[in-house]
């Protein structure tokens, strides 16, 4: 992560090279964990967006120490729980499950539909919002339940359970051929 | 079937990459977030340092000329988006082109599509497969689809602006392609000047050719499909005299005209339906329920219900207000029935979904009807109606039909292959559209769902193998 520490302190000092590096190297990784919480492409663009616009903002507040990927991970959840605050107080909404919409969506669908990862979002967003937050964090964030359990305020035992329920709910909806 | 290890792998490994758009639009904003800032910051540290400058003639020319640039950019988004414009104008000029496109694959070039827009009378679209030619003719008033040689051609009213269509043809001149002056030619006596594009995270590349009156001549667009380097290159010849006959439905006396959504209906009646449910504006449907040998087989859809249709329906066949997918149920001793998808139509609303049960593993139970979960998610419109009334957007139920509510016919896999297949080459192009799946294996070695069109992309030989394959993975799993 030393390559991280020099882009950080870079973009402290200004640097406008280090920032778009930064965008570049991360954005993929924000916009997969902000789909994966919103269920949602639309929506996690404008997540990302708003994250990275307010990141290039901070510089002055940014601190060097810690891991930037975890920082920008923990400015993404935060801003995709108040998503999902906004979304809840709508009445009336129980489910508020949207998946991207397939191949066969457009005018002239391609031949080859991404099928695993297309159906790896659509489970993703079968999964109680908790429980997402966990894996994605754990699995692809590669932080560690005890940040996460701080981050969600709960004990590290819940962590744990929650990654289990989440990982197993998982696996039996993968286990069908087609999510649509 | 996927094992908690497989399934914390295909998490890790995930990843949804930005649209070049987004990536674009999010860069420029974060750039642009970030010049503010430092400039607040400079102004609050250096308040002089702007005075200085700006005292200066040539530096506030230069300020200026920045200023301008910044402008223009804000207005078109970039420089390059002007070029798009100016080749939009030019093409809003010609009164007729005329486009063939040609792909370079497996050492030889195959004639893909011809296309003749005029800007009176239309389009005429050919499409060429192997031995099969589909052709679309929008006269502006009605749009008429169909496979050369076949009985049924369909009609429906001109659901797109023929003008706006011919413009997509320059869609790639909006992603930024920058000048390329090593790759400058001369096209039918006139020099052009290419632009060149690569598409990020792919081996995508697209060269442009423009004249000098802003007229497109040649796209070229290289790209990596399982394994091998696809050439295609369309040429675009302007305001030439194109027959007009092409334009008119001018069809053999023994061909049918028939509506796609009234054949659906037709076809796949809700009267007849061994089981209806209707909920947030669809109404979801059981066609047909078979036993064959170890498997069953179901036919269901699902359609918007005839008052959703009239107040969100803009009757474009491709709109998509979402979709259907049965999922098999779990409990303790594993799965009791795995749904394998064969084929999907969809048109207008409408979606049909061709499916066989299997008990997924040899040690699964197997439910004496059908037994399984159905999920059934809202897109687009019905989506944004259903949100502004403050109702879900999905909807989850358990499908269970006994054993006698169905006909119980009993049908072979090859039975099924052909009934869906000819069924395929009835639909396909007369509906928005109609896929067989295959599971293939790409270059990677991973496996994944293809969607291929019935005599064309597919044989029915091919697909009734791959149905048997996956039928007999499952019952053979452990």
């Amino acid at each position: 992560m030393i390559e991280d520490k020099l882009l950080k302190w870079k973009f402290k000092r200004g640097s406008r090279k280090a920032l778009q590096k930064i965008y570049e190297k991360y954005e993929s990784y924000l916009l997969t964990l902000a789909t994966a919480l919103l269920n949602d492409v639309n929506t996690a663009e404008d997540v990302v967006h708003d994250v990275f616009v307010s990141f290039a903002q901070s510089a002055e507040k940014l601190r060097l120490e810690g891991s930037l990927k975890a920082y920008l991970a923990t400015c993404l959840v935060n801003r995709a729980r108040n998503e999902m605050r906004v979304r809840k107080r709508r009445p009336g909404v129980m489910d508020d499950v949207s998946p991207p919409s397939s191949d066969l969506n457009g005018p002239e669908f391609s031949a080859v539909s991404k099928e695993g990862t297309q159906k790896l979002s659509l489970a993703m967003a079968q999964l109680p919002y908790e429980q997402r937050e966990v894996i994605m964090l754990h699995l692809q964030g590669g932080m560690m339940f005890t940040q996460i359990a701080k981050l969600q305020n709960v004990s590290v035992n819940t962590i744990r359970s929650r990654y289990r329920y989440g990982l197993e709910k998982l696996r039996s909806l993968l286990n069908s051929e087609v999510i649509e | 079937m996927k094992t908690r290890k497989d399934v914390i792998q295909l998490v890790k490994k995930w990843r949804v990459a930005p649209r070049i758009e987004m990536h674009k639009r999010t860069l420029t904003a974060v750039l642009k977030a970030h010049a503010e800032t430092q400039k607040t910051k400079m102004a609050s540290e250096q308040p002089n340092i702007g005075r200085i400058i700006m005292k200066s003639r040539i530096t506030k020319l230069a300020v200026a000329s920045v200023v301008i640039i910044i402008g223009i950019f804000l207005l078109f988004g970039n420089g390059q988006e002007t070029l798009y414009a100016q080749v939009v104008k030019a093409f809003e000029q010609a009164r007729s082109i005329h486009v063939v496109i040609n792909e370079y694959r497996d050492r030889h070039w195959f004639n893909e599509q011809e296309i003749w827009y005029d800007r009176e009378e239309g389009i005429h679209e050919e499409e060429r497969f192997k031995d099969k030619t589909q052709i679309r003719i929008d006269n502006k008033q009605y749009e008429w689809r169909y496979t050369v040689g076949d009985k049924l051609v369909a009609q429906v009213s001109s659901y797109r602006d023929p003008d706006e269509w011919a413009k997509n043809l320059y869609e790639w001149l909006r992603f930024n392609p920058e000048r390329d002056p090593s790759g400058d030619k001369v096209i039918d006596g006139a020099s052009c000047d290419m632009y060149a594009l690569s598409i990020p995270d792919t081996d995508e590349k697209v060269s442009v050719w423009v004249n000098e009156k802003n007229r497109v001549l040649e796209f070229e667009n290289i790209e990596q499909r399982s394994g091998q380097e696809i050439r295609a290159v369309a040429t675009i010849e302007y305001d030439i005299e194109i027959d007009k006959s092409l334009f008119l439905p001018d069809f053999d006396s023994n061909v049918e005209i028939v509506g796609p959504r009234e054949l659906i209906e037709e076809q796949f009646p809700l009267d007849t339906a061994i089981f209806k449910r209707e909920n947030l504006g669809f109404i979801f449907a059981v066609h047909e329920f078979d036993f064959g040998s170890g498997y069953k087989y179901i036919v269901c859809s699902n359609r918007l219900t005839e008052k959703t249709r009239n107040e969100i329906s803009n009757g474009h066949p491709w709109t998509y207000y979402g979709g259907f997918t049965l999922f098999a149920r779990y409990d303790e001793f594993g799965t009791i029935e795995q749904p394998i998808l064969l084929a999907r139509m969809k048109h207008d609303g409408i979606s049909i979904a061709w499916y066989i049960l299997v008990p997924g593993g040899s040690k699964a139970k197997q439910a004496a009807g059908c037994d399984v979960e159905v999920r059934v998610n809202m897109a687009n419109q019905l989506e944004e109606k259903l949100k502004a009334e403050g109702l879900p957007i999905s909807d989850k139920f358990r499908l269970n039909i006994a054993p006698g509510e169905s006909k119980e016919k009993s049908l072979s896999l090859r039975e099924i292959a052909t009934q869906l297949y000819s069924l395929g080459e009835k639909f396909d192009p007369i509906v928005h559209s109609f896929a067989l799946t295959k599971i293939v294996t790409e270059p990677d070695g991973n496996k994944v769902l293809s969607w291929k069109k019935p005599g064309i992309q597919m044989s029915e030989k091919e697909f009734l193998k791959d149905i048997e394959n996956r039928v007999e993975y499952y019952q053979n799993l452990n």
